[in-house]
């Protein structure tokens, strides 16, 4: 159950894109906004689950590891190759570019997938450490390029604003996840600057044009927060 | 020896290096502290877990109509190659010859690409031998790999890690036992303060 929630949450946001070309994403944004007005009805109680809440990314790293499981491998690729372009397009590749990197990150993916330990890291911040070592490359090859540098409202703020208990029961992962949430927005914004769109501190001063110390302390801050609430981040 | 590291990156740096900012030469550096400091490998892979969080809070954006059938195309032609295994983070670096720069101290390049006139290289020193007193003009972060030496803010043996800046003077001496292996970012050139020194810089080639 633990990636009901977050999942929810993601379709919404992405009903609100202006990205949704395959048919498939719009059956499932459509039972799940039924399933927010509607929130006990059977039918799309079991909708809902069959669609979202399996979505188990760790389990299916192990599949895929111990048996090249195509279907598994499959499942991973629908959830993460169209967050990663988004991340790459963030980090500054072209549209083409990033489809390709996001391509190239989910083959990453399958053939570093042995190496994954459930024990050690939640299946998102292994599959993120890959897509950044994929972009970092990619910088390195191509130099950096500015072209991004503007903030283009395509991340729109998805700020959790669900009162706390809803992620009580959720693991760890959950309250990674509502202690970025409940970050204060200019905490929250260097920290997406630096962790998703990759600009090092200099660069996002020069975007938010605030001095070099401000976003230092910032991101000193905001580690601060996420690790009182988080304990070790082990 | 991990638990005996006793200087470390900042939070600030591990979270840089996290989110992939850092330049190479830096990230090698820190990259080399963190294969031997299991602490500092934990805060990161704390860090790595709030780039998930955003990559799973991030508006997807459609791949292209089969791009999945193309990407199993692809492993399938390449079947044969799972990654085993972590990388030494020195692997895809190729390391020059040990070359003398100085009594008792040697030098050897890492081919990472200068960017920023910034280099990488490793430095061995004998025990004993003190390295000219100087200033940098940018920044120079050291890891140390064997042996150790010491300054103003203490002593650095295997895994601890050092960052000095344009504000900091300092005079390094190579403790005594084994010869001091290190490898340094450097960016800039270092400034050197004596007489001695000015007359072997161009020996050090920094
Ligand atoms: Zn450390």
């Amino acid at each position: 159950m633990k990636n009901g929630w977050a999942d929810r949450k993601k379709v919404i946001g992405k009903s609100e894109a202006d990205e949704i070309s395959d048919p498939k994403d719009g059956l499932v944004r459509n039972g799940l906004e039924k399933l927010i007005t509607l929130p006990c009805q059977p039918e799309q109680d079991r909708a809902y689950s069959r669609t979202m809440v399996e979505f188990d990314p760790a389990r299916l790293i192990r599949r895929v590891a111990a048996s090249q499981d195509r279907d598994a491998f499959a499942e991973l690729f629908e959830h993460y190759a169209p967050r990663i372009k988004a991340m790459m397009i963030r980090r500054g590749a072209s549209r083409d570019r990033a489809e390709d990197l996001a391509q190239e990150t989910l083959i990453k993916l399958w053939r570093k997938a042995a190496q994954y330990d459930p024990e050690r890291a939640a299946a998102s911040a292994w599959v993120y450490a890959i897509a950044r070592n994929i972009s970092v490359d990619e910088s390195r090859r191509e130099g950096r390029a500015t072209a991004w540098a503007e903030e283009d409202g395509m991340l729109e703020d998805q700020h959790n604003d669900e009162p706390e208990s809803q992620l009580l029961v959720a693991e760890r992962e959950a309250y990674v996840r509502s202690s970025i949430g409940a970050l204060p927005e200019e905490q929250l914004r260097v920290i997406r600057l630096s962790f998703f769109d990759g600009l090092a501190h200099g660069e996002i001063a020069n975007l938010l044009g605030i001095p070099l110390g401000t976003v230092k302390s910032r991101i000193r801050l905001a580690l601060q927060r996420l690790r009182d609430r988080v304990g070790e981040l082990k | 020896m991990t638990d005996a590291i006793a200087h470390h990156p900042t939070d600030e740096t591990l979270a840089a290096f996290a989110s992939g900012t850092l330049d190479e030469a830096r990230g090698l550096v820190v990259s080399m502290h963190l294969s031997l400091c299991a602490a500092c490998s934990r805060k990161v892979e704390g860090y790595e877990a709030i780039g998930g969080e955003l990559l799973e809070q991030a508006t997807p954006l459609s791949m292209e109509p089969g791009a999945l059938r193309n990407v199993l195309r692809l492993i399938e032609e390449d079947f044969a190659a799972p990654e085993t295994g972590p990388k030494q983070p020195l692997d895809r670096y190729q390391l020059g010859p040990w070359r003398w720069v100085g009594p008792g101290v040697r030098q050897r390049s890492v081919s990472v690409p200068e960017v920023s006139n910034i280099k990488v290289f490793m430095l061995k020193a004998a025990p004993g031998t003190r390295l000219p007193y100087h200033r940098h003009a940018g920044y120079e972060w050291t890891c140390v790999l064997e042996g150790a030496f010491e300054h103003q803010f203490g002593r650095y043996g295997p895994g601890d890690f050092d960052e000095a800046d344009e504000t900091m003077e300092h005079k390094p001496t190579v403790c005594d036992g084994d010869p001091c292996i290190c490898i340094v970012a450097l960016q800039g050139n270092i400034v050197l303060q004596s007489r001695l020194g000015r007359i072997i810089q161009p020996l050090l080639r920094l």
